[in-house]
C-alpha cells in the first residue's frame, strides 16, 4: 500500500514535475523559489488528492495551484531573493535561451503567466481565463500586452 | 526572436534531478503514507481508454453507410470530439482547432497600420463511396493551405519575418511559401496536440514529433482536396479571418491607454487591470476588431461540391455562424 502511493506520487512528480518547475522559474526567476513552489505544490496535492474527471484536469489544477504558490512566494517575505538574472545562468543552457528567459521574467507577472501558458503549454486563451479566473478578453488583451512588451524589451536590448 | 525561440527556451530550462526527493520527503509523511488512493489511478487509466475509444472515432469510415452508390454525407467532429452527420436544417456545433489557438497575428506595415490575421481549422469531412474530390467554396472567407515545414525552414521564415519587422520593411514584396508570420507551434508532448485527435501526423513526425512545424499559405476562395486526403494533416485547408487595423485607431488607442496608466508601477498597473470597474481600452478595441473578424463568418455559405468517379457531381450548401468570440461556430445544412 505504502509503496503504491509512493509509487503514484512519484509518478505524477514525473509526469508533471518539470512542467511545473519551468514555469514556477518564469514566473519567480529564482531557482530556490522555483523549486520551494513545485514543491508546496505536491505537498497540497498529496494532502487532498482532489478526483480529476480527467488528466487535463489534473494538470489544469496542479498549474493554478502553482501559479498560486508563486505568487504567495512573490508577496512573502520569506522569498530568499528578488528576480536575479545571474539566477537563470545555470538553469538555461544556451545563452540565447539566458536572453529570452530574461525577458520573459522581467514581464508583469501575470504577462508572463498567460505567455507561459498560451505558448509553452498550448492552452486556449479561454482555457487560461478559466485557470486564472480571468475574463476571455481580459486574456486577450494582456497576452498582446504582454507579447508587445517582450517584443520591445527584446529590441531595447538587443540595441544595448 | 519569435515564440518558437520562447518555447524552446523555456522548455530548455534544466530542473535539479535531486528535486524530486526533496519533495517525495516533504510530501509524504509517515501518517500519510498509509492511505491508499485508488480512485485517481483508475479514473487515469478510464481517462485514457475514453481518448482512445473517442480518438478512433474519427478515423472511422462512413459511419452510416448507404446502399446507395454516389451518395455523401457530411460529417463534423462537435464538441467532445464526438462525430455527427449532418441532417437539413439541424444546426451543429463545428469544432474548429488551431495550434495557435485563436490569438490573432498582428503584422506591421509599412505606414504605421496593422493587420490582424487568425487562422482556423474546422473539422467536417465528408463520407461516401465512389467520391473523388471535394471542393469546398465559399461566399466570403479566405482558405489557406496547411504547409509542412521541417525546424530548419520553420526558423529560417521566422528569421527573415523578424528582419522585416525590425526594419518597418514590406512583408509582401516577395511570396514567400506561407503567409507572413503564419506559423503555427507544436507542443512537446504530440498526445496534447489537438491536431492528432482528428489527423494522422505520424508521417510527418517519424523522426521526431516536436519538431513538425506548419504554416498556413492563402488560397482564395476555394479549394480542392481528394477523399483519401480528408485526413492527412499535411494536405489540409484552414480558414483565414483578416482585419486591417488603421494606424489612427491604434494611435488613438495607445494614447488612451498611455493616458490610463502613466506613471504607474507594474504592480499598481496589474491590481487596476484586476479591477472589475476598469474599462480597459485596448480590451475594447480588441473586441471591436475580432468581433468584425468574426463577422465574415457568420451567415456565409460553403458550397460543398463532391466528384464522383464517373464524374458525376453533387453540391450541398452549408451556413456558417460563430458566437461573439468566434471560437464556436455553427454549421446548418441548407439542402
Amino acid at each position: 500500500m505504502r509503496d503504491q502511493d509512493e509509487s503514484l506520487l512519484a509518478q505524477k512528480f514525473d509526469d508533471y514535475g518539470a512542467m511545473l518547475f519551468r514555469m514556477c522559474m518564469v514566473l519567480l526567476g529564482n531557482q530556490q523559489d522555483a523549486e520551494d513552489a513545485v514543491q508546496d505544490t505536491f505537498v497540497g496535492y498529496w494532502k487532498t488528492r482532489p478526483d480529476f474527471q480527467s488528466a487535463e484536469h489534473e494538470k489544469a489544477w496542479l498549474i493554478r495551484v502553482a501559479t498560486n504558490k508563486s505568487k504567495d512566494r512573490l508577496r512573502s517575505w520569506f522569498r530568499r531573493s528578488t528576480t536575479g538574472m545571474e539566477a537563470l545562468e545555470g538553469i538555461a543552457e544556451y545563452p540565447n535561451d539566458l536572453f529570452v528567459l530574461e525577458q520573459l521574467a522581467a514581464l508583469p507577472y501575470k504577462d508572463k503567466t498567460i505567455l507561459y501558458l498560451h505558448y509553452v503549454e498550448g492552452y486556449r486563451l479561454r482555457e487560461i481565463g478559466d485557470l486564472l479566473g480571468m475574463k476571455e478578453n481580459a486574456v486577450k488583451a494582456a497576452a498582446r500586452r504582454g507579447r508587445e512588451k517582450l517584443k520591445l524589451q527584446i529590441k531595447e536590448a538587443s540595441a544595448e | 526572436m519569435n515564440e518558437q525561440d520562447l518555447k524552446r527556451a523555456v522548455e530548455r530550462i534544466q530542473m535539479n534531478p535531486a528535486l524530486k526527493d526533496k519533495v517525495m520527503a516533504a510530501a509524504i509523511s509517515p501518517r500519510q503514507k498509509h492511505t491508499a488512493h485508488r480512485l485517481q489511478k483508475a479514473a487515469l487509466c478510464f481517462g485514457a481508454i475514453l481518448v482512445l475509444v473517442l480518438g478512433g472515432l474519427w478515423g472511422r469510415l462512413n459511419p452510416f453507410p448507404s446502399p446507395d452508390k454516389n451518395q455523401f454525407s457530411l460529417v463534423v467532429a462537435a464538441a467532445e470530439q464526438k462525430e455527427s452527420t449532418m441532417k437539413k436544417g439541424e444546426p451543429i456545433k463545428l469544432q474548429t482547432y488551431s495550434a495557435n489557438y485563436y490569438a490573432p497575428r498582428t503584422l506591421d506595415l509599412p505606414d504605421g497600420s496593422q493587420e490582424w490575421k487568425i487562422y482556423n481549422v474546422f473539422a467536417l469531412n465528408c463520407r461516401g463511396e465512389n467520391i473523388k474530390s471535394i471542393t469546398y467554396e465559399s461566399d466570403r472567407i479566405d482558405f489557406a493551405k496547411i504547409v509542412i515545414l521541417n525546424k530548419k525552414q520553420a526558423d529560417d521564415l521566422a528569421k527573415e519575418f523578424m528582419e522585416i519587422d525590425n526594419k518597418k520593411g514590406d512583408y509582401y514584396a516577395k511570396d514567400y511559401a506561407i503567409d507572413p508570420w503564419a506559423l503555427d507551434m507544436t507542443g512537446t508532448n504530440p498526445e496534447n496536440w489537438n491536431i492528432p485527435q482528428y489527423f494522422n501526423l505520424e508521417k510527418y513526425s517519424k523522426e521526431d514529433p516536436t519538431q513538425v512545424n506548419w504554416g498556413y499559405k492563402t488560397v482564395g476562395k476555394s479549394y480542392t482536396i481528394t477523399y483519401e486526403d480528408q485526413n492527412d494533416f499535411g494536405k489540409q485547408y484552414g480558414y483565414k479571418l483578416s482585419s486591417h487595423v488603421s494606424a489612427e485607431a491604434l494611435a488613438k488607442v495607445k494614447a488612451e491607454w498611455a493616458k490610463i496608466t502613466a506613471g504607474l508601477s507594474d504592480k499598481q498597473l496589474e491590481k487596476l487591470r484586476e479591477d472589475p470597474s476598469f474599462k480597459d481600452p485596448w480590451i475594447e478595441f480588441e473586441t471591436s476588431i475580432l468581433s468584425g473578424m468574426t463577422s465574415q463568418i457568420n451567415g456565409s455559405i460553403l458550397r460543398i461540391t463532391v466528384t464522383f468517379n464517373d464524374g458525376s457531381t453533387q453540391t450541398r450548401n452549408v451556413r456558417l455562424n460563430a458566437d461573439e468570440n468566434g471560437f464556436n461556430l455553427t454549421a446548418t445544412l441548407l439542402d
